[in-house]
């Protein structure tokens, strides 16, 4: 029988002597911070009986001490929740049944090996960081999430984050040579070699690749790099129509082009766009187009067509030799969110803009039917939503706003995302192309891997017998009461 | 401000499109404890639950929003505009309010009260630093005010200014009766302290400037301009003359061609003077117009200044950790290949240059008005 799992205090007690006394957090100041993660925060804030706070959280700065606190935590059957800079968009950070939140910032090594065309990161060190001391050297690791400034390597594994970048460059998956992984018993396992072509078994390290914590912690990551293209070059494309956006997109790709990014933007997003201090024509939808590489005329040929076929379909194209500027403008496409917020009604009764809340992929022949039934299901339910996404790469992006003191508005923008997935997912797509699984999207989930979801609970259960990594997560032991928002919201 | 009228930007904030984390990639407390009650996000949601009624005020929580420079940092970043940092200085003063201010600042804010400097040091003191046998008269078109930190602790940053502006032909003189702009009561959530408030000392230091005739208040201190500037109209305090920091002064009035090799410097902006009241590319034009001055910028500079750990009572708190911050800083400065890292403000001088010498690094770490006293003769 496995010892009683152990008061907050003796806990906090047991922690200080793994990791010491100022790496141990067990005060409810500093515990409710933790109790959220990008997603939550909103909902947390308005739904106050939605908190759930972990009994302690750890900052361990080394994998000896992770192996020490997850044998603990086995052999007490406490759940350990790993966390990055919690920026997850899909509550996968947050600690359902309690337990032990184990903060991984401390752990932010960066170690550039470029002469072998990698870097070997600590979980902690953040995307922007590792990238900094890249560029130094002539490389860069190319997903760039929309949270590039603030989320972590080890948050970007976990989740095979990526962003505008995936089209020409893939997902982080594409980019994960090997990991340093502590099991559930604190065993700790190197999964892949730090070689760049490997043929070696199975590839264990693809396993861990979007667990969301669920298989073990993630302490060490070694990542393929690639050369930073000396020149970019930024094109917006402003349509008369989202359609002419879209065909024009398909038609970039169908040609046999592969941007460097290709972003479909709505009206309401080019709007975001001004109010981040842009002066960009009005339009019904957009494109922004990127071409990057070594030799000016490669790129400048590259954006020439996709300009051509922009203009086919009556766009004004406004285009940005300045790579300053463009950086701005890639900056403010990733803030559209928050920029959206800036635009809602009142003040007093700010929405919520659910970004993360559909995040579908798609085959790219479906697309535009999708957005196409979204936006009419949108006009149907009466919802001020957005459409935006990157469409090189089938990833489309769907935010709802709704007024959460209205129960009727509630449950609609609920209801609305249920159906925006379950359309992705009649279409052929996935229930989520960068974002992850968490929690919010657990219950669709089988629809999506039908009896595959089994094999994933079984290689859990093989991996972590007792559940204790991060649970609740992704339906492995079933899906949580609190993932079936439509009860908890009736309840909030 | 009070932490009540934030609640729409507390709203902000923590919707789920937003808390999304870009404000904690530049917060210096975050480089020290690596913990998120100690990021703007966390504390803005502690602000959340505090406003709520579901977390009560206590020792924890007041040392949580006290363990902050206020640098600002994290407002610059926000892209939803919610200002973590006045959400955390209306918290000081809710937590004042409930009667949990930490004991070192309302011992030095009950002296502000008293003897008008926050430094426990006497009023009467407050002239010690005049160089012996200056004589400035009774009325002049600019007014110099000195401030605290160069009255007591930066003493020849005030002699140097005083030693500049005559070099410069300025006609000018102090105040009679300085007292503490308030700067520090603001910063630490104390408005109101023993009866005086803030209000109160700015009219003081206004009716001290008019009693001089000055058409220009000038000051060393980004702290003091951000009180006079930015804090004194909210408190229904408007200046009826000009108020420049020294910086804007000297680039008016013009620097005489300097002396001396060539040197390569980078600037130091003081989150006071830089993010919070926008003076950037004064002190740039200066430096870059004297001859043999190579000025490099550190990676973060301007918006994106990295504090250099002293501001927001941070230094007075956590020392140690405030000399981390500054490390960082330094750190940066080095890697530019600068000899000399030039900064405009004592707070930031002090800071720097004791870090510096502390950790050993060759830098050398300068006031503006010291190294514009040495290069242009």
């Amino acid at each position: 029988m496995s010892p009683e799992r152990p008061g907050r205090g003796e806990l906090g007690r047991a922690l200080e002597e793994m990791v010491g006394k100022d790496n141990v957090l067990t005060e409810e100041v500093d515990l409710l911070p933790y109790s959220a993660d990008h997603f939550l925060k909103g909902l947390q804030h308005y739904f106050p009986r939605f908190r759930f706070l972990p009994d302690a959280v750890v900052t361990p700065s080394s994998t000896a001490q992770v192996s020490r606190i997850l044998r603990f935590a086995s052999l007490h059957r406490i759940p350990v929740i790993p966390r990055g800079a919690g920026t997850s968009l899909a509550g996968q950070l947050i600690p359902v049944e309690g337990g032990i939140v184990m903060d991984l910032k401390k752990m932010n090594r960066i170690e550039p090996k470029v002469e072998d065309r990698m870097v070997v990161a600590g979980p902690g060190a953040t995307y922007a960081e590792l990238n900094r001391e890249l560029e130094r050297r002539g490389y860069f690791f190319p997903p760039e999430p929309g949270s590039a400034m603030a989320c972590t390597v080890g948050g970007m594994v976990s989740t095979n984050a990526s962003g505008s970048g995936a089209v020409k460059y893939g997902a982080t998956r594409n980019y994960v040579l090997s990991l340093e992984v502590v099991l559930a018993g604190g065993e700790v396992v190197r999964l892949g070699r730090r070689v760049t072509k490997s043929a070696s078994g199975y590839s264990l390290k693809d396993l861990f690749v979007g667990s969301e914590g669920t298989l073990g912690v993630i302490t060490e990551v070694t990542l393929r790099v690639e050369p930073y293209p000396p020149l970019r070059r930024t094109t917006l494309a402003v349509f008369p129509s989202l359609e002419d956006a879209f065909r024009s997109a398909m038609e970039i790709l169908g040609r046999g082009i592969t941007p460097a990014s290709l972003e479909l933007l709505d009206e309401l997003c080019l709007l975001a766009l001004n109010m981040s201090g842009f002066s960009l024509p009005e339009g019904k939808g957009a494109l922004m187009l990127r071409s990057d590489g070594r030799y000016e005329e490669a790129v400048g040929r590259e954006m020439g067509e996709m300009e051509e076929v922009c203009r086919g379909r009556g766009a004004q194209l406004v285009g940005v030799e300045d790579e300053g500027l463009g950086r701005r403008l890639w900056e403010a496409r990733e803030k559209i969110s928050a920029s959206l917020t800036k635009l809602l009604p009142s003040p007093e009764t700010p929405r919520l803009v659910f970004q993360s809340s559909v995040d579908v992929g798609l085959p790219l022949s479906r697309m535009l039917e999708y957005v196409s039934k979204v936006k009419a299901l949108m006009e149907e339910k009466g919802i001020m939503g957005v459409c935006f996404g990157h469409v090189g790469d089938g990833n489309v992006h769907i935010g709802s706003t709704f007024v959460p003191e209205s129960p009727e508005q509630v449950e609609r923008a609920r209801s609305f995302q249920e159906e925006a997935i379950r359309l992705a997912l009649s279409l052929g797509g996935t229930l989520t192309a960068e974002h992850g699984v968490g929690l919010w999207k657990a219950p669709y989930l089988e629809e999506e891997h039908g009896p595959a979801l089994e094999l994933m609970r079984s290689l859990k259960r093989l991996l972590d017998p007792q559940g204790i990594l991060n649970p609740g997560k992704m339906a492995l032991e079933g899906i949580p009461r609190v993932a079936l928002m439509e009860r908890w919201w009736r309840e909030g | 401000m009070r932490l009540e009228e934030l609640s729409t930007k507390i709203n902000a904030c923590l919707s789920s499109s937003t808390a999304c984390g870009l404000c904690r990639t530049q917060c210096p407390s975050l480089e020290c404890w690596g913990v998120e009650s100690r990021t703007p996000r966390g504390r803005v949601a502690l602000c959340a639950h505090l406003l709520r009624g579901d977390l009560r005020p206590s020792p924890s929580l007041s040392e949580r929003m006290f363990s902050c420079t206020l640098c600002g940092n994290c407002d610059s970043v926000c892209p939803v505009g919610a200002g973590p940092s006045r959400v955390i200085e209306a918290a000081r003063g809710r937590l004042r309010e409930e009667g949990f201010l930490p004991q070192k600042y309302r011992e030095r804010g009950s002296h502000v009260a008293r003897e008008h400097n926050p430094y426990l040091e006497p009023h009467r003191d407050r002239f010690s630093w005049l160089p012996a046998g200056l004589s400035l008269p009774e009325r002049a078109p600019v007014v110099y005010f000195v401030g605290c930190t160069s009255s007591y602790r930066e003493k020849e940053l005030a002699r140097r200014t005083v030693e500049l502006l005559r070099r410069m032909g300025v006609d000018f003189t102090l105040c009679g009766d300085e007292w503490c702009c308030g700067s520090f009561l603001l910063r630490t959530g104390q408005g109101e302290v023993d009866g005086t408030g803030v209000e109160e000392m700015a009219r003081h230091n206004l009716e001290e400037v008019r009693k001089r005739g000055a058409r220009t208040v000038v000051v060393s201190c980004p702290g003091c301009y951000r009180a006079w500037r930015g804090d004194y109209p909210g408190l229904g305090v408007e200046p009826d003359f000009e108020v420049l920091h020294l910086t804007q002064l000297l680039e008016r009035e013009g620097i005489r061609a300097g002396r001396g090799g060539r040197i390569r410097v980078t600037y130091h902006d003081p989150c006071h003077l830089g993010r919070h009241m926008g003076v950037y590319e004064e002190p740039r034009r200066i430096l870059s117009s004297l001859p043999g001055v190579e000025l490099v910028e550190m990676p973060r500079n301007r918006e994106n200044s990295w504090c250099c750990g002293s501001g927001g009572g941070f230094r007075t708190g956590y020392p140690e950790a405030s000399r981390l911050v500054a490390r960082r800083r330094l750190e940066e400065a080095r890697e530019t290949g600068a000899e000399i890292l030039v900064t405009s403000c004592p707070f930031c001088l002090r800071q720097l240059r004791e870090t510096a010498e502390a950790l050993g690094y060759g830098l050398r770490v300068m006031d503006l008005a010291e190294f514009l006293l040495e290069r242009c003769g």
